[in-house]
């Protein structure tokens, strides 16, 4: 029997994305401290009792860093799987079913995509205001384009597969080609691509709240504490910004790592 | 207004008001030059009110605008022909900076000689690097809370003092303001004429804040909010943490709501709806404890932006509004800022230190009421 | 060839008025109220009429949206974009002043990145399987998951504050340093038209960083597509041939470029037209005054004309730069034009 080796990249990619779907349930209850109170001196280095430090407010960094997976992995995968499901459903309908409605679903997203994207997460939160469900609706909103593209031009392909005639001719009616033979052999990509999405949408999410434009303080979520820290780095304050930006780098890499060694997986 | 000869004026007052001379001192009250100005009127803008505003300014200063980048960099030159003489420095370069650490990097390298509005952290950190100093002014700038006298519970006295006695005032001064801050005392400036200690005080008290929170029956529900100026995070930041800690401790717990700075005036000027936020940058430019009340606090008063209305204050105001007599003045003065500090108009929180850092080569930095320093005065 | 370029130039100024009003639709939304702003405190009943008139906010939204192109004046066909709320200015001059800096950021960032993707991108395609190849695709999907902003603040931390080396960040010129005469309003470009090579050398220091931040993420995604556009071509049939007609390893390797670079150059499009607003996080950093952080604040600001402004004009040359890319890719692949 020939041993599978399992691909190191995922593995890794697996255990970030645990580690960080169990910290956004966990986190706010294993931190020591309370991330939303003053439990320290101002802007103490990282010591015993602060693994990672105080920053300009009086807050445990290290609690912060624990707490936010709540907010921004949460934002995330809620975001992705939401424009995933609303993207491969629409993807599914506008591929099947060429007509008026695909070209104009296509028009659409190709116009969505071409705005800027950073702006308009901006321009739509401050619409609907700094809190974190429109943070997911906006990001469900701007990744959704993606997956309705991605979707339809695999379903477009698998359209003309001879199983397709074949469950026509056995007596399928359209509606269940479409959902139960040909969604099912379209969605990989739509898996792969959802991985991604949770890594764009933490990096979103800290994006928008580093300029002021994301969720508000003293929430604990990584982007901000980035920003609260930065303009104390030339005072020799790294503590403060330096552990979020690792928690950030870690935690999007896993998730590029196991959607990309799936797709390679996917394309063996 | 009448030409008396060619340095004098005489203006005559339908009503009298002590209020005039000072408010005459006020720097942003400056001349134009009438020909300057006359020559660049247009059927659009017949007093060149957008010209002044958006170009350059025909005018008697010290210093002429050479070059303004709009939203980078003023540049000023000398002007030979000022009637007080050439000034010390030829050459200014305003450019703006909007990050406040990248302001210090400027001064701690030298590349710039004078900074301003940097955080009491940053300042702290100068006075270790030489070459650098640091110059600081407790004058008219202060910290306070405004809470909206039309919207519930602000409404409720019990809850407005439970607030002023909610705040660990020292911690704050030490850990927010680095020490260059002092507890503010009554609702004026107390650099100002007029000012007075009134007998009410608010000191960190929070067992009877808890006890005046229960009797105000007022329920609180979470949702109540703190609101701030956004683009002043690095400053505030550890301001309100530590107010909603305290507020906490109390049984109150308020959500931080950072607005914009454009939003955030819009609301406190012409709509007065904030219900309950953080201010430090007010201050009545006409030096005159009359002039602050005036202001803020008589009924409809232009910045009145709780909607604070008391009868007595509106009285006192208007008779001592053309009281010659200073004593009686004062008296009246005091009379008013005991009924601000028992009604808690605003909770006054801290009076803190205006502060410049400057190359060590540079004099003559002065405080004045606008805050701003006077290029006239500069030698380097 | 041109029916191509025609057709593309006509659907993209389509796409780009439908930018416009859908943008124009979703900021009229905004929560925002400009009268309050100008009347000031305490206005009277016929300033705030006269201010919303002023604003042209007491017209119909489809005759504020006419107006807005252009129909009733001044408009977006007629080259002008309003003014800002905020400033007093107007929008289409303030973007004049943040865009170039922008564009010199990305330009330099792309150079960079594009020199240092290319050569290695190509050397991997050469060795599949060796620990080049590994490198690079581990630093692909490394680079591709950062936060560029705190990469920027770290290098400012080491490279700045720790060793010195770098300029502060504070903008393009030091602040001593008067901007050379502006003929193009490019720093880099009017420093040395103007002969100021002080200038010149200031702008470029303070770019350093910046670029290196941007350059560091670029990499990732443009190594990648170097490396996987070339494996493919050099395992193609006409390489092979190639190779066995005994063409000479510098010919064959100048063709399997040719021939890759499709894709890297549609790559590379995406990617410039996301980083026209993603820049704005570096741009912060550096305090560069640039395009995104112009838009973050209008934003922030509620300034309806100068979101609309820099949305429309970023849109405008995202479409332009993908056409500019897909002419370059037509005649480099004239495969293309036979759809």
């Amino acid at each position: 029997m020939r041993k599978r080796k399992i691909d190191p990249l995922l593995l890794i990619g697996l255990i970030i994305i645990a580690g960080s779907l169990f910290l956004a349930i966990f986190g706010n209850s294993l931190a020591p401290y309370d991330p939303q109170e003053p439990v320290g001196d101002f802007s103490m280095p990282p010591s015993a009792d602060h693994w990672f430090g105080t920053d300009g407010s009086g807050l445990d960094v290290f609690s912060r860093v624990l707490a936010a997976p709540r907010v921004d992995v949460a934002i995330a995968v809620t975001a992705a799987i939401v424009s995933a499901v609303l993207g491969t459903g629409v993807g599914l309908y506008a591929g099947y079913f060429t007509g008026r409605f695909s070209e104009i679903v296509m028009r659409v997203s190709d116009i969505l995509q071409s705005f800027p994207v950073f702006i308009l997460a901006m321009v739509l939160v401050t619409l609907t205001g700094r809190n974190v469900v429109n943070l997911i609706f906006v990001l469900a909103f701007l990744y959704t384009p993606i997956f309705v593209r991605l979707t339809r031009s695999e379903v477009v392909t698998q359209r003309t597969r001879t199983y397709v005639e074949a469950a026509r001719a056995t007596g399928n009616s359209e509606f269940q080609i479409a959902t139960r033979h040909v969604l099912r052999n379209s969605l990989a990509p739509s898996l792969v691509q959802l991985s991604v999405t949770v890594g764009f949408g933490i990096l979103l999410t800290s994006g928008l709240s580093f300029v002021g434009a994301g969720v508000r303080p003293p929430t604990p979520e990584w982007g901000i504490m980035i920003a609260s820290g930065a303009p104390n780095i030339i005072l020799n304050e790294w503590w403060t910004s330096i552990f979020p930006g690792i928690a950030i780098s870690i935690t999007v890499f896993g998730y590029a790592a196991a959607g990309n060694a799936i797709e390679r997986w996917a394309r063996k | 207004m009448k030409k008396i000869d060619d340095y004098t004026v005489q203006i005559t007052q339908e009503k009298e008001n002590k209020l005039f001379l000072p408010a005459l001192t006020i720097f942003g009250m400056g001349m134009f030059d009438k020909e300057g100005m006359e020559a660049q009127k247009t059927a659009k803008d017949p007093w060149s009110h957008d010209y002044a505003n958006t170009v350059n300014v025909p005018s008697f200063g010290p210093y002429c605008l050479s070059k303004w980048t709009k939203g980078s960099e003023f540049v000023l030159t000398a002007n030979p022909k000022y009637y007080g003489g050439k000034p010390a420095v030829s050459k200014i370069v305003l450019r703006k900076v909007p990050q406040s650490a990248n302001r210090l990097a400027a001064i701690r390298t030298g590349a710039a000689q004078l900074t301003e509005r940097l955080t009491p952290k940053e300042f702290a950190s100068l006075k270790a690097v030489k070459g650098v100093s640091v110059g600081s002014v407790v004058g008219n700038e202060s910290l306070f809370l405004n809470m909206n006298f039309k919207v519930a519970p602000w409404d409720n006295i019990k809850v407005r003092q439970a607030v002023a006695y909610a705040i660990n005032y020292d911690k704050l001064i030490k850990n927010a303001y680095y020490g260059q801050a002092k507890k503010w005392k009554s609702l004026v400036p107390s650099t100002y004429p007029g000012y007075s200690v009134p007998k009410t005080q608010y000191t960190y008290d929070p067992a009877k804040a808890k006890a005046l929170l229960a009797a105000s029956g007022y329920k609180d529900d979470g949702s109540l909010k703190l609101t701030y100026v956004a683009e002043k995070e690095s400053t505030l930041g550890p301001v309100v943490t530590q107010i909603k800690a305290d507020l906490k401790a109390i049984g109150l717990d308020v959500q931080l709501d950072p607005l914009p700075q454009t939003q955030f005036g819009d609301r406190q000027l012409t709509k007065r709806d904030l219900p309950f936020a953080v201010n430090d940058q007010e201050k009545p430019i006409g030096v005159d404890a009359g002039y602050a009340t005036y202001l803020f606090f008589i009924t409809g008063g232009l910045n009145n932006m709780d909607n604070y209305s008391n009868k007595v204050v509106d009285d006192t105001y208007k008779a001592i509004a053309t009281e010659a007599d200073a004593t009686k003045r004062n008296a009246g003065l005091a009379v008013i800022q005991e009924e601000l500090a028992k009604d808690v108009a605003w909770v006054p929180v801290v009076e803190f230190a205006t502060q410049w850092a400057y190359s060590s080569k540079l004099s003559g930095i002065t405080w004045h009421p606008d805050n701003c320093v006077r290029f006239f005065d500069l030698k380097i | 060839m041109r029916r191509y370029v025609l057709r593309r130039l006509a659907v993209g100024v389509l796409q780009a008025l439908g930018i416009t009003i859908a943008v124009f639709f979703v900021i009229r939304a905004l929560p925002a109220d400009p009268v309050s702003r100008i009347v000031g405190m305490n206005p009277t009943e016929d300033s705030i009429r006269q201010a919303r008139h002023a604003l042209g906010l007491d017209m119909s939204l489809f005759q504020q949206l006419l107006t807005f192109l252009g129909f009733h004046g001044d408009g977006v066909f007629t080259g002008s974009l309003g003014t800002s709320w905020v400033s007093g200015s107007t929008v289409l001059s303030e973007i004049a002043i943040t865009l170039p800096t922008t564009i010199q950021l990305i330009v330099t960032s792309f150079i960079v990145a594009l020199v240092v993707a290319i050569p290695i991108g190509m050397a991997t395609a050469r060795r599949p399987g060796g620990k080049l190849d590994k490198g690079v695709f581990g630093y692909g999907l490394f680079a591709g998951a950062q936060p560029e902003f705190w990469w920027g603040l770290i290098f400012i931390f080491v490279f700045y504050f720790k060793m010195g080396i770098a300029p502060a960040p504070l903008g393009l010129l030091d602040p001593e340093l008067t901007a050379p005469k502006s003929v193009t309003n490019f720093v880099l470009i009017d420093s040395l038209i103007a002969g100021d090579f002080t200038a010149f050398k200031s702008a470029l220091g303070h770019l350093v960083l910046p670029v290196l931040t941007l350059s560091f993420l670029l990499v990732g995604p443009l190594l990648k597509m170097t490396q996987q556009s070339m494996s493919r071509v050099l395992s193609s049939e006409f390489i092979l041939y190639q190779q066995a007609s005994g063409l000479e390893k510098k010919s064959i390797g100048r063709s399997t470029l040719r021939s890759a670079l499709a894709p890297i150059i549609t790559l590379t499009g995406i990617l410039f037209g996301f980083m026209l607003s993603g820049a704005v996080l570096v741009e912060s950093v550096f305090s560069l005054n640039g395009l995104g952080q112009y838009a973050v604040a209008a934003v922030l600001n509620l300034d309806f004309p100068a979101v609309q402004g820099v949305i429309l004009v970023i849109s405008v040359i995202s479409l332009f730069v993908y056409l500019g890319l897909d002419l370059l890719l037509a005649k480099i692949d004239p495969r293309i034009l036979v759809k």
